[in-house]
Order: structure tokens, then sequence, then C-alpha cells
């Protein structure tokens, strides 16, 4: 090929190329680091879809009423609301530590920074506090009584003396179920002997002092009579002035309900899960097994979802870190790394807050 | 043959060129603090009346309550992504990802409540298990 017509093919494919050019590298004109983000995020949003969207169907294919209630499962929304708070605020100080590095506000920009880290500890302590209730309460998955109802309790005559308590909305509540629920005569054993050897020490006081009137009843060869028996409670009873005798007290009623040793028959698995539910409520060191109807799921949902968006909140805090330390050092300083380097940490972490924004209200609120 | 390969990246570099633009021009958009302040006591305010909904509402009507701590939860997603995520510059450049993700999100639940939900609402307490 000569000079000319070399030139003349050079031309020919620039104009190709340039054109070419136009239509087939031109992409979403945004920059590589956001478009990466945004990949990312789409992502992470699908991720939690999955795990909310479960939650969803599951919650709305149990039988109304029967899904634990937050104050069931030991949720405080009080608790849930500051988090919320603080995670917004975090939002709010990451949007302003962009707004400052972009107007080359080094010194605002690191304080909003450090702010923020903060704000992602205080969030993390409250969500530990929150898993260490959890623990020592015995709600984890597979840890939880869900499965005490009998399927006979369906058809039971509330008219009875023995059985009039159970129209009690309480109990009500789980009875109008009952029948749709898998029963596991196993699983109501163990979690009747789990609330017997829970309570047997701390009735102890209460046990002794009914033990001594049978043993003195026996010497004068003769069993204690129900009347007989029926007065010796009441004056424990009466007498139960500090808060550790209440407790014996109430202790060892349940102990007597479940034992068969009290009036009338012995109760059902299900009854003492109600009556342990009880306990717990008034007494928060008493920790007995809790009786939580879809309790397992429950717990599944809840630490799944609230366990990865910790771990998300967690990757943020190490992200933010690492930039607190760029700061610190002198290096956070206007140019277009840092300013690109923040918005993208922001996106992220404020995406973190939507998702914070929809389980707040779904395992809290409703 | 190094004329058109040099062609081709002086061509490349003028689609990058185009990139560079749309960069900086990227840059030159920015929503005033003013504006994040607004955002921000608007989420405080949402905040509060979902929490004060379910005081209110939680025993007496749940459907109500639902429908208000849903829609509140809906507007605070939206501020925050509108807002504090930039999309009210950056829509135009990322809704490529964000509108695939709006319809496939709710299809997840879709496609299981028939198994999940309603066969269990319909079926009636003689056929339970």
């Amino acid at each position: 090929m000569n000079r000319r017509g070399q030139a003349l093919w050079v031309n020919v494919m620039t104009a190709a190329s340039v054109d070419e050019a136009k239509y087939t590298q031109r992409g979403i004109p945004v920059s590589n680091g956001k478009l990466a983000i945004w990949l990312f995020l789409v992502t992470e949003i699908m991720f939690f879809t999955g795990l909310i969207g479960t939650y969803i169907v599951l919650r709305m294919g149990t039988p109304e009423g029967a899904w634990p209630k937050p104050s069931d499962v030991h949720l405080s929304e009080a608790l849930g609301a500051i988090n919320t708070f603080v995670l917004i605020f975090s939002s709010f100080t990451v949007v302003m530590a962009h707004s400052a590095i972009s107007r080359g506000e080094s010194k605002k920009c690191l304080n909003y920074i450090a702010i923020t880290f903060l704000c992602g500890v205080v969030f993390m302590g409250i969500k530990a506090y929150e898993y260490s209730a959890k623990f020592s309460h015995g709600i984890m998955p597979g840890y939880i009584a869900d499965n005490l109802i009998d399927p006979s309790l369906r058809n039971i005559d509330t008219r009875q003396p023995e059985t009039m308590h159970l129209e009690e909305p309480e109990y009500a509540r789980f009875i109008k179920e009952a029948g749709r629920h898998p029963y596991d005569p196993g699983a109501a054993q163990w979690f009747k002997a789990q609330v017997r050897q829970k309570l047997t020490p701390v009735a102890q006081p209460v046990l002794e002092q009914v033990a001594a009137a049978e043993a003195q009843a026996k010497e004068e060869q003769r069993l204690l009579t129900a009347d007989e028996r029926k007065a010796l409670l009441a004056r424990i009873r009466d007498e139960s002035r500090s808060e550790e005798q209440k407790k014996a007290f109430e202790c060892y009623q349940v102990l007597a309900a479940l034992t068969g040793s009290g009036p009338g028959r012995p109760a059902s698995a299900f009854e003492v899960g109600i009556m342990s539910n009880k306990l717990n409520e008034t007494y928060h060191d008493l920790h007995l097994p809790a009786f939580i109807p879809y309790g397992n799921l429950w717990a599944s949902c809840y630490f799944a979802m609230t366990g990865f968006h910790a771990a998300h909140v967690m990757g943020g805090l190490v992200v933010f870190g690492i930039i607190l330390i760029h700061g610190l050092r002198g290096r956070l300083v206007k140019n277009a790394w840092n300013v690109s380097m923040l918005e993208l940490t922001g996106l992220y972490w404020h995406f973190v807050d939507v998702v914070w924004i929809f389980l707040f209200p779904l395992l809290y609120l409703i | 043959m190094s004329e058109p390969t040099h062609a081709a990246e002086s061509a490349h570099e003028q689609s990058l060129g185009v990139h560079g633009q749309a960069h900086d021009h990227e840059h030159e958009q920015h929503i005033p603090d003013s504006t994040f302040i607004k955002v921000f006591g608007a989420l405080l305010v949402f905040t509060a009346i979902s929490f004060a909904a379910n005081q209110i509402f939680a025993a007496k009507n749940p459907v109500v309550n639902f429908l208000i701590i849903g829609f509140v939860a809906c507007c605070k997603a939206f501020l925050v992504m509108y807002f504090f995520m930039h999309l009210k510059i950056d829509w135009r450049k990322v809704f490529v990802f964000l509108i695939p993700i709006c319809i496939l999100a709710p299809m997840v639940i879709v496609v299981l409540w028939p198994d999940m939900v309603l066969a269990w609402r319909l079926a009636s307490p003689d056929t339970a298990p």
C-alpha cells in the first residue's frame, strides 16, 4: 500500500471507530465507582427482599392472632425506636460529611464521620443488649416450646369449673387454633420437666413447710386432708410479705398444678406454658422456658434478618473506621477520590438505613 | 500498522471524554444542606408517627395500624433514597437497575403467596391437620 492509500485507510478506520464507539462504548453516564456500588446495592436489595419477603409470607400464613407479639418475645418497641433514630441520624451525618468534603471543609467532614461511626457503635451496642436478652430468655431457634397445644383442646367443654379458665383471652387465643398446630407429646413432657426442674429450688421454702405438715399428719397416722392443705397454703400466702416469699409461693402453686399435688387434675403442658409465661413476666430473673406458638419460626426470621443487617452495619463501621484513620492522618482533603469515596460509602450506609426502616415496623410494631 | 491502532485509541479516548464530561456534570448538581436538615426532621416526625400510631391503633384496629405504619415506612424509604442517596439527581442514570428491582422484589412475595398464605386461609378447620 502506498502512502496515499495508507492515509486513506487510516481516515476510514478512524471515522468508523469513532462512529462505532459512539454507540457501542457509550454506557450509563455515571462514574465507574457509582455504577459498581449501584450494581452491588441492587443485589443487596434482592438479598434482603428474600429475607423480608419470606418473613411476610410465613407470618401471613399463620392462623390469625397466633404469630408472636413483640411483648411475647421480649422485644422493646422503645429500643427499636431509639435504634431507628440512631441510624437515621447517622445517615444524616454521612450526607453532611459528603457535603462538607465537597466544599473542602475537611475538619467538619471528619467530625461528621466520627459521629457516624459513634452512631454505628451505639446501634450495635443496643442490638447486642437485645440479643443477650433473647439468649437469657431462651428465645433462640429450636429452643422454644411452640407445639404444646393438644388437639383435644379444640372441643373442650369450658363450662366445667376445671376448664372454665380456658375461656380467658390469654388461653382462648391459642385454643381457638388448637388442632392446626403440630402437637408433640415428647416436647410437652420435656417442657414440663424443664419447668419443674427450674421451679423446684425457688419454691423450696414452701415445699418444706408443706412436707413438714405432711410428716406431722403421718406421725398421727393419717393423711393431710384437702381442707388442711388449703388452710396451710392460705396461711403461707398471708405470711408471704417479702418479694422472695411471694415468688416462692407463686412458683409452688405452678409446681403443684404441674405435678397434680394441688387441687384438681394435673395441668396440661399448654396450661403450664401459660402459667410459666405469667411467672416470667412477673419475675424476670426466673428465666423459665418460654411457651410461644410459632416462636421458633419467629426466632429464625428475627435472627436471620437482624443478624444480616447487623453484619452490614459492622461492614460499614469497618469502612468508616478506615476513613476516620485516613482523616486523622490529615488525608481527608478535597479531591476527586475522597469526594467519590465518601459518596459511595454514604450510598451503602443509606441502604443499610433503608433496610432498617422496613425491619423496625415489621418486627417491633406490626 | 501502528497508525490505525493509534486512531482506535484516540477514538476510545474520545468516547471516554464523553464519560468524563458526564462525570463532571454529575458533580455540578448538588442538594443544599438545608434540604438535608429538612429531610432529617421529616424522618424523625415520620418515626414518631409510626410509634404513636402503634400505641393508639395496635389493639383497637390492626388494619389501620398496618396501613399507617406501612405508608410511613414507604415515605421514609423514599425520602432517604430520593435525597440522601441522590436519586433526585441520579435517577435518570440508575433507573435501569432500579425499575427491574421494583418489579422483582414484590414478585418474590407474590409467587410464594398462594402456597404459603392462601392455602392455609382457604383450608377449613376440618381439613386442617
